[in-house]
């Protein structure tokens, strides 16, 4: 894939918010100590808008850029076999699920959030050699879809409101606003 | 993304969400079930370095002071409460009491173990 200078500062403007979204919530205390790495998910916002936005591979590489960063920021190195599983396996779920063109955002976001934090308990599990981390699974799976509704509102909303030529559902679209958008031109 | 209308750009809900909440639902049963199932451990078995070292009663309290962990047993139950291991991943495990689970310290080589009555904790708990 080729990648365009309109498509590199593209990626370039989605990673700097979904940075500023992750280093901000590095400064929250972690939800659960055993998993410093699980956070609330407010950059997800702009994980699964920039799936809309600029598609399936950019957002691949805003993720492994977004993980690699953080662990730098943080200065533990060994946060990136949780974060990029976890990343990698809730972006694909997300895209796919959006692919179907069946489900809205809080539910997609909602299962990708689902997703990672379980991804994130089982290599707990690995690291740990033990099932015990097995025991959060039902409160980090519930509180992942609670956020997850959220970010995925927040994210409706977001390329709701996103001028025409960011890339938001006007243009993407044949929605009604999308055509009255082209009717005015 | 084609240009076909999608679910997702009309409406922050639709129908087929169901079907994603229902999936989730069921995974989180499951696992509220895994929390619950077990029965409850007599003994708790430490190993150092793959060689077991003491086994104690699970029912009297006590604290047992090794070279790099200090281990409490409570109220039935089992943890960590101190590790001088860089990740404290033990520390900030949670308290076990159930046949065959365990706390593990892996920088220090210890695993606390928690062993039940039957030998069905010692296959099925193996792992766990
Ligand atoms: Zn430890």
């Amino acid at each position: 894939m080729k990648l365009s200078t309109q498509k590199i500062s593209k990626i370039s403007a989605l990673l700097t918010l979904v940075l500023i979204l992750g280093i901000i919530e590095n400064y929250f205390p972690p939800i659960i100590p055993l998993f410093p790495t699980l956070k609330l998910g407010l950059s997800n916002v702009i994980i699964t808008c920039s799936i809309v936005i600029a598609g399936l591979f950019p957002t691949f590489i805003i993720v492994i850029l977004k993980c690699f960063v953080l662990s730098l920021f943080t200065g533990n190195l060994s946060s990136l076999m949780y974060s990029l599983p976890a990343g990698i396996l809730s972006l694909l779920i997300s895209f796919l699920l959006l692919k179907t063109g069946l489900f809205s955002f809080p539910a997609v976001s909602a299962a990708s959030a689902g997703i990672h934090n379980s991804v994130q308990i089982f290599v707990a599990c690995v690291v740990m050699q033990s099932a015990v981390p097995l025991l959060y699974l039902p409160y980090l799976i519930s509180l992942g879809m609670l956020t997850g509704v959220f970010t995925g509102f927040i994210c409706f909303y977001l390329l709701k409101k996103l001028p025409d030529k960011f890339g938001g559902f006007k243009s993407r679209f044949n929605t009604e606003e999308g055509k009255a958008m082209k009717g005015k031109k | 993304m084609t240009k076909k209308e999608k679910n997702f750009c009309k409406k922050p809900f639709s129908v087929w969400d169901i079907v994603i909440y229902i999936v989730f639902t069921v995974f989180v049963i499951i696992s509220v079930i895994f929390v619950f199932i077990g029965e409850k451990g007599n003994t708790v078995e430490i190993y150092l370095d793959g060689k077991h070292l003491y086994s104690f009663e699970l029912s009297t309290d006590r604290v047992i002071e090794l070279e790099h962990n200090t281990v409490v047993i409570e109220n039935g139950e089992v943890y960590i409460s101190y590790a001088d291991c860089p990740n404290k991943i033990c520390l900030n495990s949670p308290p076990v009491s159930k046949a065959g689970r365990s706390i593990s310290c892996l920088p220090n080589k210890l695993i606390v173990y928690i062993s039940g009555d039957s030998d069905y904790d010692a296959v099925i708990g193996g792992g766990l």
